[in-house]
């Protein structure tokens, strides 16, 4: 069966934008610096390793928020993938592309994990992540931990209950040491255990 | 559902000439942390973020503490090596209440510097314990490294921080121990 696997940047203190995050700075300010090691993205290595995985997925989950911020990404996110977007508040407008909302965290996971066949579910955004995480329904988490403390920001890893999720770690890629330091990043994949 | 074996996890410990060099004289911030950044529960509590402290067949100590660590050798090696050079320990009044200053024995180092505006007035250790009570974390930070000269402070100063690449990373059993360098 398919995995669902959330993949986001995340400062080491574990924001996933910096402050003051809107509609007009989508990643607060500052923010940005977190995306350096996509700079990397098409080359060889960890990070051109994790890339290409991600754009290997068979389908999309993302939030609301970042759906909107993405610019509903064309209707297309990679390769004309099914994208789901979660929203509690489905818009008027036809979805673009390949693009389909649902409202239930637990459709939405069975949806996606029927679109993707033999593939992987990509996850986008932290309200959808802490909404899977909520419903039991994330089986691993990819996290592209950039050695930075932003202080502040919208954290990945907010609106959960006090309930333990146990992870494994079951893969960590680093940059090599010779690559600029804005481009360092750890790619730490942890599975979620389940009871 | 299987952990990645240790093996398989690719183990990097500088050797102990250049790691030394890297470390002399400098302040190092520790802790133990969940991957959403939580070091204790709302009422103070570990939990499983100690779990690996016991859960290996490795049994070492802190330097001078009552209490034993059964962890796997890779912890075990990291946790020796990593606090060998510790000679003063900065910490808040917080966890300086919480352990009751660690019965007057600390945890790691020799001497204890207490960042706080009222030092303790009935601490039954005061006498004895090797423990200094300063009213500011920049007085702490200072007083710490006089006293480890060109050994190590374990603590640290809230500065706007940039990381680099963690120069260290050892895989143990439902911890993985990082260290970063701070680029200044």
């Amino acid at each position: 069966m398919a995995l669902i696997r959330l993949s986001m940047t995340m400062s080491l203190d574990g924001y996933v934008t910096g402050p003051q995050d809107s509609v007009d700075a989508p990643m607060g300010i500052d923010g940005f610096r977190l995306f350096n090691w996509l700079d990397r993205r098409n080359d060889p290595g960890p990070s051109g390793q994790v890339f290409t995985e991600l754009m290997s997925t068979r389908a999309v989950i993302a939030g609301r928020r970042t759906y909107e911020l993405a610019g509903r990404w064309q209707g297309d996110h990679h390769d004309g993938v099914p994208v789901f977007v979660l929203t509690h508040d489905v818009p008027d407008d036809p979805p673009p592309g390949s693009v389909r909302y649902v409202t239930d965290v637990r459709e939405c996971a069975s949806q996606a994990r029927a679109a993707a066949g033999n593939g992987d579910v990509m996850v986008h955004g932290a309200g959808a992540a802490q909404a899977l995480l909520r419903a039991g329904q994330l089986d691993e988490l990819e996290l592209h931990v950039v050695p930075v403390l932003l202080g502040q920001g919208r954290r990945l890893f907010d609106n959960l209950p006090a309930e333990h999720i146990e992870l494994n770690l079951v893969r960590r890629l680093t940059t090599p040491e010779v690559e600029e330091l804005a481009q360092h990043v750890t790619h730490l994949r942890y599975r979620v255990r389940r009871p | 559902m299987e952990s990645l074996p240790v093996e398989a996890v690719e183990s990097v410990v500088l050797d102990d000439r250049k790691r030394k060099d890297e470390i002399v004289g400098k302040t190092v911030m520790g802790a133990v942390v969940s991957l959403d950044g939580f070091i204790a529960d709302d009422n103070d509590g570990v939990g499983p973020l100690f779990d690996w402290y016991g859960n290996g067949d490795v049994t070492w100590a802190f330097e001078g503490a009552d209490d034993e660590c059964r962890t796997t050798q890779a912890s075990a090696d990291f946790m020796r090596s990593q606090y060998r050079d510790v000679a003063a320990v900065v910490i808040g009044r917080r966890l300086f209440d919480l352990t009751n200053g660690w019965n007057g024995k600390p945890a790691a180092g020799e001497h204890v510097f207490v960042v706080t505006h009222q030092p303790p007035t009935d601490w039954e250790h005061a006498d004895t314990a090797p423990f200094t009570f300063i009213d500011g974390v920049e007085k702490a930070i200072a007083a710490a490294k006089e006293f480890a000269g060109d050994r190590v402070a374990t603590g640290g100063l809230a500065e706007p921080l940039r990381l680099e690449n963690p120069t260290t990373i050892v895989p143990g059993d439902r911890v993985t121990h990082l260290v970063y360098d701070v680029s200044r």
